[in-house]
């Protein structure tokens, strides 16, 4: 029995010293450990206190072994006993603990070494004793998971990650007898995980996203609490003043308090710390923030009480930096968790401050590219189409996919002595080079062509401007004279380089126009001009190579498909959503070029009004009264009530998705069998949830609504620039 | 806040007896003014444990209030409260049909004395 017992125990020195030598590091190691300290231990403890009578020398030189083997593995071993007093603990136990032996680490009571710690949760939360997994079997649980505690030593300010392992030892009843607790520092492992998942997140939420502030504040937040018990961002405000655009704190109630801070004292450049970091463009760290440091920054008495009260032990504050410039800086707290920042935190807060900079960079670039884009666009079209009497007219303008990128095409519609003049026309190339080319073909165009009346006299005009430029410039045009003569309309094709344009009749789609020399090549004054009749409800279509040019199952859509979509059209509106749409369908891939139709009808179809919607929410309510004012003459009650409902939902589906530039306009088309209601965003344009979008949402219910109550809706174009719906007349 | 919504609209908030209170919103309910009835039903404490809400004196309603309600009901279904919705007028009421929620919501033509 006794040498079985040896025997045995014999066995489990070898295989504990294998394992101890090893310096268990990998999970499994770590139960294996767990596993042989525990039998060790419990072989020991239950030999030693069988034999404490007997007092064998063998044994008593085997225990001492056994002792001397669990005392200097290099896993914090301690041991409970039933009452959950320790009754064991080794070397690395007293190290990790804060204390200078075994021997000491026995006497000193559990709550006074927890308080050398602030402890707290993988998740922030502090710790609770019950918490602890030998408490946890003690307390009678089977099997208690392993715990991983953040422990902030208060005096130093180190941080450590442990993760506690505790096995039962029981006796023949299955009751308790000793916890073994194997604790080890994971500090390492833990530290970099959690700085590279800050990194790749913080990374993501900046690449994903073109509106900063929201990304700073999702960045802010990914910082704490496991990097730090604050994060904030700021950017250089109006002189002296910081903008702080994002605060995160784990506590609301700290962040209302930040936030009071805040409004109290607003951030300065020149106060020290922030100023420093933004002139220099060097990271600064301050481990220890002691009173006097506060005392410096702090404006008033006042100031320093409430810098004291945040109870700030330590700080980072890193640039964000891109290109050689600092936009900003990211400042990181230590507080209430106690810890103090080392050189390897700086690292990681300083690669987050150079990714968050890539990014302040991009998104200006992107919001100021797209700015000037804008803007110079709207400059080459014209706000809005003239109301032509015995005409009706219709233009769509798609830019190319890419935001940033101004296009060369444009269309125009204006007044002469005999008629009206419409145009279109396309400039060769893209970006800011291409829009003062197209500013000035447009308005070369009109101005001759308003003085003059004459097709040939504006191309004219407008090929020795272009042949003036030091560079080969080209520009395509179609310009069309619309007459009326006595009740005869007719049109007059003169092209430049450009397809000839279509007119729709009831029975046909045909194509009008002589080709004609491209604008800016060759020095030459004449164009020819075709010209046909237009009955009532005809139309002429004019567009520009980007709608042929459109690619699509190795093709591209070109003029047949471009006739054909035009067949079926009645009026204006329904010619640019044929066309609009029928490329749509064909296209494969992103939008490459732009493309400018335009539309005319001969004969009325129908009273369009634009009204400008207020920006904000009151867009809505203006909407309705709007529509109140313009159909209760037209529609009976009921009816006016739908469209009172629908055009609400609309408005508020366009505001509620706000473009950057904000404001939306509604267009109301009384015609003879229908009334149509287009919402269109003046900026660039608003989304529509999807039409499988959830009922529940009220954007998704706002489009129900519309498809139960109204005739035909619709959204126009690609991009879900415009939402219309018909209701018909009673 | 703003001018030309807040002029109309209002929201009349009156105890009901004991442990009731009716919340009346008047004018039109949309997105402007929808955060105004959010306050007052959130500002409403003690949360009485019969509410009406009074749709009698509104003059319009889209999917803007109608969300509010919903938020409300649910609310009120979490903490065991009830709620009594007094129906709008006929073309009011008619979003609630189209909806489908006529049937579903605690619609009430009157509300009791208390």
């Amino acid at each position: 029995m006794r040498s079985l017992g040896l025997a045995l125990v014999a066995g489990l020195v070898a295989l504990a010293l294998i394992v101890a030598v090893d310096a268990v590091s990998d999970k499994a190691g770590i139960y294996t450990a767990t596993f042989l300290i525990g039998a060790l231990i419990a072989v020991t403890f239950a030999e030693g206190r069988r034999r404490a009578l007997s007092a064998g020398s063998a044994s008593r030189l085997m225990e001492a072994r056994l002792q001397g083997i669990i005392e200097n593995v290099g896993e914090a071993v301690t041991v409970q006993d039933e009452s959950g007093q320790m009754v064991f603990a080794n070397h690395a136990a007293a190290r990790m603990l804060g204390v200078a032996s075994p021997e000491e680490l026995l006497r000193t009571p559990l709550t006074s070494l927890l308080d050398r710690y602030v402890s707290t949760n993988a998740d922030g939360s502090p710790l609770r004793v019950e918490q602890i997994p030998g408490r946890r079997l003690l307390a009678g649980e089977d099997d208690p998971e392993p715990l991983l505690v953040r422990a902030v030593d208060r005096e130093t300010g180190e941080e450590h990650w442990r993760l506690t392992k505790a096995t039962a030892i029981r006796d023949e009843s299955g009751a308790v007898r000793n916890v073994i607790n194997i604790i080890e520092d994971v500090t390492e492992v833990k530290r970099a995980e959690l700085h590279a998942h800050l990194l790749s997140q913080a990374s993501a939420a900046l690449a994903s996203s073109l509106d900063l502030d929201e990304t700073f504040q999702r960045v802010a937040e990914m910082a704490v609490p496991g990097f730090a018990d604050w994060c904030s961002v700021s950017l250089p405000g109006e002189y002296p003043l910081m903008n702080q655009v994002a605060v995160a704190h784990q506590d609301p109630a700290m962040l209302e308090f930040a936030e009071r801070y805040r409004q109290r004292y607003p951030p300065r450049m020149d106060a020290p710390g922030a100023a420093d970091v933004l002139e220099t463009g060097q990271p600064m760290l301050v481990p220890e923030i002691g009173p006097e440091l506060l005392a410096t920054a702090a404006r008033d008495e006042e100031h320093l009480e409430l810098l004291l009260g945040l109870g700030m032990r330590s700080v980072i504050v890193v640039p964000m930096r891109a290109g050689g410039q600092t936009t900003g800086v990211i400042t990181f707290v230590a507080s209430e968790s106690g810890r103090v920042f080392a050189e390897r935190d700086l690292e990681v807060a300083m690669e987050l401050g150079r990714r968050a900079g890539i990014a302040v960079e991009n998104s200006r670039l992107y919001t100021q590219r797209a700015e000037v884009a804008d803007s110079l666009q709207q400059g080459l079209l014209p706000p809005k189409l003239p109301d032509m009497p015995g005409w009706s007219a219709e233009a769509h303008y798609q830019a190319a996919s890419e935001a940033a990128a101004v296009g060369g095409d444009f269309y125009d519609i204006f007044r002469i002595d005999r008629g009206w003049m419409l145009v279109v026309g396309d400039v060769a190339g893209r970006g800011p080079r291409a829009a003062t080319l197209t500013a000035m073909a447009r308005y070369t165009l009109r101005t001759a062509g308003i003085l003059t009346g004459d097709a040939r006299i504006a191309l004219d005009a407008l090929n020795n401007a272009l042949r003036d430029r030091d560079q080969m410039s080209l520009c395509s045009a179609c310009l069309v004279i619309l007459t009326d003569d006595g009740g005869r309309a007719s049109a007059e094709v003169t092209l430049a380089g450009h397809p000839p344009p279509f007119v729709v009749r009831s029975d046909r789609v045909e194509q009008v126009g002589e080709p004609g020399p491209l604008l800016g090549a060759l020095e030459v004054d004449s164009w020819p001009t075709a010209g046909t009749t237009l009955e009532e409800g005809e139309q002429i279509v004019l567009y520009t190579d980007g709608v042929l040019d459109v690619p699509g199952g190795g093709d591209r859509f070109g003029e047949g498909r471009l006739g054909a979509a035009l067949t079926a059209s009645n009026r204006p509106d329904e010619a640019i959503a044929a066309v609009t749409s029928a490329v749509d369908a064909f296209r494969v891939g992103l939008r490459g070029d732009d493309m400018a139709l335009l539309a005319v009808m001969r004969g009325r179809t129908a009273a369009a009004v634009r009204h400008d919607l207020p920006v904000g929410v009151e867009a809505a309510r203006a909407a309705r009264r709007v529509v109140r004012e313009e159909l209760a003459h037209v529609l009976n009650p009921a009816a006016l009530e739908d469209a009172r409902l629908l055009i609400s939902e609309v408005v508020t589906n366009a505001i509620r998705h706000p473009a950057r530039h904000g404001g939306v306009t509604m267009t109301i088309s009384t015609g003879d069998d229908r009334i149509r209601f287009e919402v269109r965003d003046r900026g660039n344009g608003f989304r529509v949830p999807p039409a499988q979008s959830n009922p529940e949402e009220p954007g998704g219910r706002g489009l129900m609504l519309v498809d139960m109550l109204a005739a035909r809706w619709g959204v126009d174009g690609h991009d879900g620039t415009c939402v219309w719906f018909e209701l018909d007349r009673p | 806040m703003t001018q030309t919504g807040s002029e109309e609209f209002g929201v009349d908030v009156r105890p009901h007896g004991e442990g009731s209170a009716v919340v009346a919103p008047s004018g039109e309910l949309d997105i402007s003014t929808a955060p105004q009835l959010r306050a007052a039903l959130r500002d409403l404490e003690p949360r009485p444990a019969l509410l009406f809400i009074d749709l009698r004196g509104l003059t319009f309603l889209d999917t803007s209030g109608l969300q509010l309600i919903l938020e409300e009901r649910q609310r009120a279904e979490d903490d065991g409260r009830e709620l009594r919705i007094v129906r709008g007028a006929p073309p009011l009421h008619r979003l609630f049909e189209l909806a489908g929620l006529g049937a579903h919501l605690p619609f009430f033509d009157d509300i009791d004395p208390p």
